[in-house]
């Protein structure tokens, strides 16, 4: 870094600390910003600093919003009925490009792993909790990721859940539709084998 | 199965080096720390993914480079294949086969098959279990991708869980949060006991006749999966031995816990043998090994005999060269060529290394 006048420096400095983006890459993009005209930096700048000043955590469901309760929360058209629990807020992301989920969401934030310190207080659990007070809520669809900690987390909350009298249920994994099944790799087959269903 | 062809580039103490071989056997042949084994060693990272001798990639990378690639051409039953690795010194590992690139290892494993016999392979019967569970796993999970999936999951399942057993016991967490843990440790040991058994159950007959060959008829040795837990009490074991789980901070049973039983007649062979004993009865269990995966896969692995020609006596030397005579492509490392190999050099590619460069002596 010694090459470069102090401020450009530390502007890959800056960059190169995001996720994916190397020294080369963050140099790449410093200089692409420094010959752009000055409006795209201040709009790039403006854009970040507005993000991270106006997003915070919903108080209902915690996933990212611009208002509180976020405008999954409010939207009355949903079904208030169900609840389909999440780790990630991209993964509401990937679930309503489906267009056939209508109900709420809940974001955990996380999911429960020994290994790096994360207990159920360090998710949003609690949170989840008291969303079932009231007794709207009938089913709850667990959708964490089918890994160990996702599994994990998912018999966590089933445990926990099911004496209230809430239906606890988990989405399935196996075959990506529209696949062939030649192409599909043995574990996922496998798998697809032991969640089969009788027609 | 068959290699056909290796290259490798900043591999150890290659720069660049290609090298053909012949369809049946291999001799490797030079002076100590020449890089003889190197080339074992590429051909074994190419099949799994991994080296035999390091943990750490970097290792082989040759001195003062920052990558090294491994090309390797096989005839399959099935056909033609091919696989490119690079390791890149930032840690950055591109797998390709057949140029598609592979996410996962474990999708690697199974294209070409090695079984490697080594000195340290002594250590299958004198070693701790760890060797033998190992020798299993390798083994399984060159012929069943699912049960490498396994495996890699209950090994991420045990380490959470005693992570939390050691938090437990520092009063973090309540002992109610294990639940979670254990049914999914039941899940993926049960079948990871199951599978080893079942395989057992296939190689210890092999392992038998072949070492009852070596031995002339005098020796009958007996293979035994001897599981720390029966599969139908594995949960209610969990459950009983929680406190002192808790209290040790580890997980007490399971098939991490598991070992292999290596008898001659009655007699435990690991506290009682002689060395020799124990030098034949892993060799049967390698020569096991190769048959085994031939039953499963219809093709027969590769052999990589890295060293051990000058520790097996002349009759053991020749019953490995017969068993595996045209019709597995064998590769050798020796010192020498003089005693060691008798009959078998007359049709063998005789490669010599010297100080990271190749000199062919016979085509074969």
């Amino acid at each position: 870094m010694l090459y470069y006048a102090e401020p450009v420096a530390r502007l890959i400095g800056e960059l190169s600390k995001l996720p994916g983006i190397g020294p080369k890459t963050a140099q790449r993009l410093a200089f692409y910003i420094l010959n752009n005209d000055s409006g795209e930096a201040l709009e790039l700048a403006r854009s970040i600093v507005d993000a991270k000043e106006k997003i915070r955590y919903c108080s209902v469901c915690s996933n990212l919003t611009d208002i509180d309760p976020c405008h999954t929360c409010r939207d009355e058209s949903r079904n208030k009925a169900v609840i389909c629990v999440v780790e990630e807020p991209r993964d509401i992301v990937a679930i309503e490009r489906t267009k056939d989920y209508k109900g709420l969401y809940h974001v955990l934030q996380g999911a429960i792993s020994p290994m790096e310190g994360i207990g159920p207080e360090q998710i949003r659990i609690k949170e989840l909790l008291s969303r079932l007070h009231d007794n709207l809520v009938k089913e709850i669809i667990v959708a964490t990721n089918p890994n160990i900690e996702g599994e994990a987390t998912a018999m966590y909350l089933a445990r926990l859940i099911k004496p209230l009298g809430v239906k606890v249920t988990r989405i399935a994994h196996g075959l990506p539709v529209g696949g062939d099944l030649e192409y599909a790799d043995e574990v996922t087959l496998s798998k697809a084998f032991e969640g089969r269903r009788e027609l | 199965m068959q290699v056909q062809e290796i290259s490798l580039n900043n591999f150890r103490n290659y720069k660049n080096l290609q090298v053909l071989f012949n369809p049946t056997t291999n001799i490797i042949i030079g002076k100590n720390a020449q890089g003889k084994t190197n080339i074992i060693e590429s051909i074994y990272y190419a099949a799994t993914g991994k080296s035999h001798r390091s943990n750490y990639d970097n290792d082989l990378i040759k001195w003062e480079e920052n990558y090294f690639s491994i090309s390797l051409t096989a005839v399959r039953r099935t056909g033609k294949v091919k696989i490119e690795i690079i390791v890149r010194s930032d840690g950055k590992k591109i797998v390709k086969v057949n140029g598609q690139v592979i996410k996962k290892l474990s999708e690697l494993i199974g294209t070409v098959n090695a079984v490697l016999f080594s000195p340290e392979d002594i250590m299958l019967v004198k070693g701790s279990p760890s060797v033998r569970r190992r020798f299993l796993d390798i083994e399984i999970s060159q012929t069943s991708p699912f049960y490498c999936y396994s495996l890699a999951n209950y090994n991420r399942t045990l380490s959470q869980r005693n992570n939390l057993l050691k938090s437990i016991r520092e009063k973090k967490e309540g002992a109610d949060l294990l639940e979670i843990w254990d049914q999914q440790l039941v899940e993926y040991g049960t079948y990871i006991i199951r599978k080893r058994n079942e395989v057992m159950e296939k190689i210890k007959n092999i392992a038998r006749d072949i070492h009852k060959t070596i031995t002339e008829g005098k020796e009958e040795l007996n293979l035994l999966y001897k599981s720390s837990i029966n599969e139908n009490i594995f949960l209610e074991k969990l459950k009983e031995n929680r406190k002192m789980e808790i209290m040790k901070g580890i997980t007490m049973v399971g098939p991490h816990r598991d070992d292999i039983v290596i008898k001659l007649g009655e007699t435990d062979l690991k506290s009682y043998g002689s060395q020799g004993q124990h030098r034949t009865a892993a060799l049967s269990m390698k020569l096991s090994e190769i048959e085994f995966m031939k039953i499963e896969t219809g093709d027969y692995p590769i052999l990589l005999l890295d060293d051990v020609m000058s520790e097996l006596d002349s009759g053991r030397r020749k019953f490995l060269m017969e068993s595996v005579k045209g019709k597995i492509q064998t590769f050798i490392t020796s010192t020498g060529i003089e005693d060691v190999f008798g009959k078998l050099q007359e049709r063998s590619k005789i490669i010599e290394v010297k100080k990271g460069s190749i000199n062919i002596l016979q085509e074969g």
